[in-house]
Formats: structure tokens, C-alpha cells, sequence
């Protein structure tokens, strides 16, 4: 894992199960090369999917 | 539509010797009209990183993996990487996965000016892969997240204890080694 010293995490916040998060910002001072994770929520993701499909399940 | 795939075999575990990837394990099938590979390369921050290739590609990562083929079966192929994924959960079920969707090139010039369509266009693959991680890996066990400017999409395993401190690495990983990941030599 190399570490990066001009790297920084811009925005933090933490994520919960089913709560919606603030987006996380990852960004290269150097090169200005952003990452914006946004967690998309379970109430999200019902919308989002077709219910015809069943869910992998490994229990 | 992912309900149907091929029939994939697994080509064994590889170590590379190297800090991250730690390991890579392959996985091959046979499509209608080529043989396909799959990588799914292992990091120390439990993450399992997936990439699918034309198998005569495998030795060319500029080109590999941002080709189209107009095989008529692209979603079974998709469904099928889909599939391996699943099978490597059900092997490390702490594990998260991620992966990069290659946006597309060669936009129509009588296109171009259209703004919305061009950057729905870019990201053909990331929009049908992200379709396939909602209708297939449940809440109960996943957190989906996703960078749609960059393409790329976070499945965080919620068994894993220490999931935001392995997301914050993956972060860290890829701000480090973009020039690998967005630009392979």
C-alpha cells in the first residue's frame, strides 16, 4: 500500500445501515484528481430495482 | 436478464507477490462467439476487485478492457461476471468488492453537442453494472456506494467490522495509484 502524503480525505462521514450518509470526498492535491463516494440507501435502492429480480443469498 | 449466464470454471488462486493485489484469482467461460477471463484481484483491505476481458486481450490491459463486441450476448457475459462475484462472496463473506466501468468512446458526432446524452453514453457499462449490483446483492448484507463522474462502484460488506476505515483505504489506494487504474500501461 503506498501512502500518499498529498492526499487527503476532503469530506468524511460515517455510514450507517439504513440511514443516508453525506457523500465522501477523496482528493489528490497534486493532480486534482477527486473521488465522490455517495452510499445509495436501501430506500433508495427499492426504487432503483426491478422486483422481479431475487437478491443473491448465501445463509 | 441476469438470470441467465454461462458456465464458468475457476483457473485457481495466484499470489503476486506484490503489497496489493496480495492475490489474483482467475475464472474462465466460453461465450457464444469468444472465450472470456475473469480476474478478481485481492487487497489487503478486504477489497476484491473484478475485471473481465476477451481472453485473447489478457496480456494487453491498455485495450482489454474497453472493448465492445457485438455478440448479442453481452448481458448474459455481464451476468455471468455478476455470478462469480456471487461465488466469491459465498467463499469470503467479509469481502467487499469494487470495479471500474471503462466509459465509452467514439461518441456520434451528430451527438456530441447533446450534453445529457453524451455523458449517458460514456457511462453505458457503469449504468448496466450498477443495475446489476441493486437487482442482486441485497441491503441486509451490502452498502452500494458509487463515484458516477468516475465510474466507479463500491459494493461495502457490511459483515466486515472495520468497513469505513477499508473504504477510506480504497480511497487512499486510488488517489495513489489512478494512473494505474484510469490509465493502464
Amino acid at each position: 500500500m503506498n501512502s500518499n502524503k498529498n492526499s487527503r480525505v476532503v469530506k468524511s462521514a460515517r455510514i450507517y445501515n439504513d440511514i443516508a450518509v453525506k457523500p465522501i470526498v477523496f482528493k489528490n492535491k497534486q493532480t486534482n484528481f477527486t473521488l465522490t463516494f455517495k452510499v445509495i440507501t436501501p430506500k433508495q435502492q427499492e426504487k432503483l430495482r426491478n422486483p422481479a429480480y431475487k437478491y443473491f443469498s448465501i445463509d | 436478464m441476469f438470470n441467465q449466464y454461462y458456465k464458468f470454471d475457476s483457473l485457481g488462486n495466484k499470489s503476486t507477490l506484490l503489497i496489493n493485489p496480495t492475490n489474483k484469482h482467475l475464472y474462465r467461460f466460453k461465450a457464444k462467439y469468444r472465450d472470456y477471463h475473469v480476474i478478481i484481484e485481492f487487497y489487503d483491505f478486504n477489497f476484491a476487485a473484478i475485471k473481465y476481458c476477451d481472453r485473447k486481450d489478457i496480456k494487453s490491459p491498455k485495450t482489454a478492457y474497453n472493448k465492445i463486441f457485438n455478440d448479442g450476448d453481452a448481458f448474459k457475459v455481464i451476468s455471468t461476471c455478476v455470478h462469480i462475484m456471487f461465488e466469491v462472496w459465498r467463499t469470503h463473506k467479509n469481502m467487499s468488492f469494487v470495479f471500474y466501468a471503462v466509459p465509452r468512446d467514439n461518441i456520434p458526432e451528430k451527438r456530441l453537442l447533446n450534453k445529457e446524452y453524451v455523458e449517458d453514453y460514456k457511462r453505458t457499462r457503469f449504468n448496466i453494472y450498477k443495475y446489476a449490483m441493486l437487482n442482486m446483492f441485497p441491503p441486509k448484507n451490502f452498502n452500494q456506494v458509487d463515484d458516477y463522474h468516475n465510474c466507479i462502484y463500491v459494493l461495502l460488506n457490511k459483515a466486515n467490522v472495520n468497513k469505513e476505515k477499508s473504504l477510506k483505504t480504497l480511497g487512499e489506494f486510488i488517489l495513489s495509484n489512478h494512473d494505474i487504474i484510469f490509465e493502464p500501461q
